[in-house]
């Protein structure tokens, strides 16, 4: 009965797809209730669309200016995935929609490799810039930068822990900077709310706007450049998300949607639900991002390390008045081992070095007589 | 002389005497910065309350604002420093000495006599003038420019403006975008440079005769006037311009103290807008040889859960031995970080500004005001108040340290310059030497400044903070030193460094260190070959910058190899707190700073930490110890040590933020 109920939901769930395709020339359409996907067969860029309050859609970049592009800043100026010819694309169905996956190679050894995630409500991009260490690389954009109109996305609104900013895009002056790790002000900040990590542009007048949002911002954005630049020469790009040289080769993912509704506190509120969704979805495998599966295997697995590790270490210090002055001077030495190891630990975490934070972790334990850690979380 | 001319003589000795007394309480300046312990920031607006506020908070010194000249032409300032008047004098009576502001860089047509800016302001290598924001910057080299500041600082002197706070005289080609300035008269003084300086590039360039040198024209047969940063001359620019714009600002610096002495009888006393040195360009650790103390503008880029300001401020207070060091907040509206905080984790968040400076041996400016963020008085007050009642915490203590970290001032030259100007992946010994200060902070290492000239703006080759300047690393005086990437050494430095190691000093090289002079010259040869084999050097050459933890484990097991362990632990798996030892007659400071900070929130409450000291050689502690805190008010509790052997065993009472405990010896 059960099984039949399965099957049926499935059922149900892939015929009410609302996600169209079409095939025009230079690009497939994917057309889904609230935007429009335009996903280039010869270059690596798309155009994303969305609705106003009569319907009528507009791209996201300026029409006329750069459109979204993936790559980084090389000794010889831009390496752009919008300059290069697409190397392979491939399309299936996903269970919420559509998944194409295309590789674009961006210099000898280098390739732009990128899944997009169609779905009716938002589109979710995984992206990876494949290559070696490189010498001389800089602003590596794993998320696009485009050109914005302005007079059509005439306001900003991004998260900060604890609040929102929001402003008129035009009051932020010229070099006027709006974001996490601006290159300067007025409206420059450290983080985005990592519960509600989100970039808006918008016009409430017209009803119509996008968004930005960083699923698993502490672990795949913290540290990331996002920003609205209003550039010299009346350019205005947006900076969905940009690293240094160490980003080459790290997998990251964002989504892109459509605002329907227009008051910064109720986007917020539908930017927190909509990120928690989207984290349940990878953490499920409903959205098959296996890089932060892993991820979040090993951070389970050093979490309990850590857990384990501090629990042993209070019992010894509950002990500490009873020992010796040779002992406390071991005990002490022991101390300071653990201290240092824990936080290379912690470091190695935050810098995305997984394997380097276990090692450490695993000798914490060590340190304390566990030489088998695997062993003794299971 | 006649009985009525000498009556007259009298009589106007006799006024100016007692209008210049009567004026106000400050009357030695300079006695009284150095007196000064409570600083603050006050810009915006100067009435009789803000005097009153400013004394509740214990204010001795305000680093700029009385008056501002944004935007101001030397009748401007006079005006605006005369409609001050009253919050002036109250102030001076008070013994508060309120700096006034005036921006000395940024220009507009409306305040210049000619209403022309081109007359005035930075050009570009093609000769075009830049405008990179919505004024111009004004060039030093430019005499026009330099009078024009002179006379607006003179028009503030003249309203009996006794302390100045020169905004960023540097112009904006040092600013983290820099531009730098090719007008005609920076083409000039640096064909006049390369004539003095004979660098051997000259040679290599063909370049024999330096008569109608003209650089732009040197760029332009090159077509690089939109990449500077290509030249063969790049760095020699470079250092031009610093040199110059040092030279520069310390003229118009000396001039105006000149004018003031002379009208007022009254020593000026001067400060700039400097920022935290281990991020941004040499000329402001320059300013520190010209300005009266080190004002450092800060715009809040990390939080106490984040990152430690404590290795910048100890690099400044090496700089800068015989000089207050300050920081203030140099932003404008309040920042987020604090808005989305309540009131009273508003006051931790500040006392932890201040606790983070106290610690390093520096002073933080309360944030009274400055546009449209003003401070909350009361809480600010808690921390003013703490330190005016117990001035023996702050005043004569030096740190407690053993491990010595370098900072090179030839390095920092050219740290910016490479990281900004084009070349990126460059190596950045400013950005090194904090990335291992934070770390060695964090495991609770005391460390302190060793900071190393470079023989022109610095002209003694190394100082410290407790021993000034001075010529000769001594093993007894320096147990560890980490020299980290300092890429640019001169070649006195490096001679230093092998004296010290062959005399036994424990050395600890991390990447390329010394292989370019102060003039990022190349240098041949294998430098550290006399020493590189001896016991106590060990010579990192492969240096993980990149991988902090990796660094740090690299740096810890050398350090243990000769023979270091750590003066001070927390009996915690974690460490949640910062912990600074500092020295001072027949006492021990240990400052400790809560690192649990919740944005939004606020500090979590330490409770029950137990810390073990080990105590110097030959110091024997009373078995009391005086724990103080502005968290709980001004007055000390009391609590009893343990001792095992020669470490000291203590369990703290609870605190938020800031706890400082005084460990004195047993009489």
């Amino acid at each position: 009965m059960r099984k039949g109920v399965f099957i049926l939901l499935l059922l149900v769930s892939y015929f009410t797809l609302c996600v169209e395709t079409k095939d025009v020339d230079d690009y497939i359409i994917f057309t889904t209730r609230d935007y429009q996907l335009h996903l280039y067969k010869t270059k690596g860029t798309f155009d994303f669309l969305v609705k106003d309050k009569d319907g009528i859609f507009h791209p996201i970049h300026k029409a006329e200016g750069e459109s979204p592009w993936f790559g980084y800043n090389g000794p010889r100026g831009e390496v752009s995935s919008s300059r290069n010819p697409i190397g392979e694309i491939k399309m299936k169905r996903w269970r919420e929609g559509y998944l194409v996956s295309i590789l674009v190679p961006l210099e000898q050894g280098v390739f732009w490799d990128g899944e997009f995630y169609i779905s009716d409500d938002y589109l979710v991009v995984r992206s990876l810039i494949k290559s070696e260490a490189r010498s001389g690389i800089s602003i590596v954009r794993l998320a696009p930068r485009f050109e914005v109109d302005i007079a059509l996305f005439n306001r900003y609104l991004f998260s900060l822990p604890g609040q929102i900013v929001e402003g008129k895009v035009e009051e932020l002056g010229r070099p006027g900077y709006a974001g996490v790790l601006g290159w300067g002000g007025p409206k420059s900040y450290g983080s985005l709310d990592p519960s509600v990590p989100f970039f808006a542009l918008y016009n409430p007048e017209l009803q119509v706007g996008f968004l930005f949002l960083y699923p698993f911002y502490d672990k795949l954005w913290k540290g990331k450049h996002i920003f609205l630049q209003l550039w010299e020469g009346g350019i205005n790009y947006f900076y969905a998300g940009w690293g240094d040289e160490n980003d080459l080769g790290k997998e990251t993912v964002f989504v892109i949607t459509p605002l329907k509704i227009f008051s910064p506190d109720e986007i917020k509120r539908n930017v927190e639900k909509l990120n928690k969704e989207i984290e349940e979805l990878v953490r499920s495998g409903g959205l098959p991002l296996e890089f932060i599966t892993r991820l979040l295997e090993i951070e389970g697995k050093l979490r309990k390390y850590w857990e384990i590790s501090e629990k042993l270490l209070k019992e010894k210090l509950t002990r500490m008045d009873d020992l010796s002055e040779e002992e406390i001077k071991m005990f002490s030495d022991m101390l300071f081992k653990y201290q240092v190891l824990l936080l290379c630990s912690e470091r190695s975490f935050e810098e995305g070095d997984y394997e380097t934070a276990l090692r450490y972790s695993e000798k914490m334990l060590k340190l304390l007589g566990i030489n088998d850690a695997e062993k003794m979380i299971k | 002389m006649s009985w009525k001319g000498s009556t007259l003589i009298s009589f106007i000795l006799f006024f100016f005497v007692v209008y210049t007394t009567s004026y106000g309480e400050v009357s030695d300046t300079k006695q009284h910065l150095k007196n000064s312990l409570v600083f603050a920031i006050s810009q915006g607006t100067a009435t009789l309350k803000d005097v009153e506020e400013l004394e509740r908070m214990g204010v001795d010194f305000v680093v700029r604002g009385i008056s501002c000249g944004w935007y101001a032409n030397p009748k401007d300032m006079f005006e605006r420093s005369k409609a001050v008047e009253k919050a002036l004098e109250e102030a001076y009576k008070r013994n508060i000495l309120w700096s006034a502001m005036i921006t000395s860089s940024a220009i507009i047509p409306d305040i210049l006599p000619e209403r022309d800016v081109s007359l005035y302001a930075d050009r570009d290598a093609f000769g075009n003038v830049i405008k990179p924001a919505s004024w111009w910057q004004g060039c030093l080299n430019n005499p026009r420019f330099a009078n024009f500041v002179k006379d607006i600082a003179r028009a503030a002197i003249d309203a009996k403006i006794w302390g100045i706070h020169y905004d960023e005289s540097y112009g904006h080609w040092f600013w983290s975008y820099p531009m730098p300035c090719f007008c005609d008269y920076c083409i000039k003084g640096f064909a006049e440079w390369l004539q003095k300086e004979k660098p051997p590039i000259l040679d290599k360039l063909g370049i024999r005769n330096l008569k109608g040198f003209n650089y732009r024209e040197f760029l332009a047969e090159r077509k690089i006037q939109d990449r500077p940063w290509e030249s063969p001359l790049a760095e020699e620019y470079w250092r031009f311009l610093l040199y110059s714009t040092l030279e520069k600002e310390r003229e118009i610096v000396e001039d105006s103290k000149r004018y003031c002495r002379t009208k007022w009888g009254k020593e000026l006393i001067a400060n700039a807008n400097q920022y935290d040195m281990v991020n941004l360009s040499a000329v402001v650790l320059g300013e520190s040889s010209i300005y009266d103390f080190i004002n450092i503008g800060w715009g809040l880029p990390f939080l106490p859960h984040q990152s430690s300001y404590i290795p910048s401020y100890l690099a400044s207070k090496a700089c800068g031995y015989d000089k207050p060091v300050v920081m203030f907040l140099d932003i404008q509206e309040e920042p987020p970080a604090f808005s989305a905080l309540p009131l009273e984790s508003k006051g931790q968040l500040f006392r932890w500004l201040a606790g983070e400076a106290y610690a390093s041996g520096c002073f933080y400016a309360l944030h009274h005001r400055f546009s449209l963020w003003a401070g909350p008085v009361e809480e600010l007050s808690k921390i003013g108040q703490f330190i005016k009642a117990n001035p023996h915490l702050f005043r004569d203590t030096r740190p407690l340290a053993d491990v010595y970290l370098l900072y090179s001032f030839a390095s920092n030259i050219y740290d910016m310059f490479p990281k900004y100007w084009g070349r990126k992946g460059a190596p950045d010994h400013s950005k090194y030497y904090n990335i291992l200060g934070n770390m060695l902070l964090d495991c609770g290492v005391q460390f302190a400044g060793l900071f190393f000239g470079e023989g022109r703006t610095f002209p003694d080759d190394v100082a410290t903070c407790e021993k000034g300047a001075f010529r000769k690393l001594s093993p007894k005086d320096f147990p560890f030193i980490i020299v980290p990437s300092a890429y640019a050494l001169s070649e006195r430095n490096i001679k230093m460094l092998i004296d010290y190691a062959q005399a036994g000093g424990k050395l600890i090289l991390l990447g390329d260190c010394g292989s370019r002079d102060e003039a990022y010259r190349e240098r041949k040869g294998e430098i550290w070959d006399k020493i590189s084999k001896r016991k106590n050097v060990i010579w990192l050459k492969a240096c993980p910058w990149e991988k902090p933890a990796l660094l740090l484990e690299m740096v810890l097991d050398s350090l243990k190899k000769l023979g270091w362990s750590p003066q001070i632990i927390e009996w915690s798996p974690q460490p949640i707190t910062h912990k600074i030892l500092r020295v001072g007659k027949g006492k021990i400071i240990i400052h400790i700073l809560n690192k649990q900070f919740e944005e939004g929130k606020g500090f979590k409450t330490v409770q029950n930490l137990k810390i073990s000291l080990k105590l110097p050689s030959g110091f024997k502690s009373s078995p009391e110890v005086f724990c103080y805190s502005p968290d709980w008010g001004t007055s000390p509790k009391s609590i009893q040590a343990i001792f095992k052997g020669d470490e000291m065993f203590l369990t703290l009472p609870s605190f938020d933020v800031w706890l400082l405990i005084e460990v004195e010896e047993a009489k």
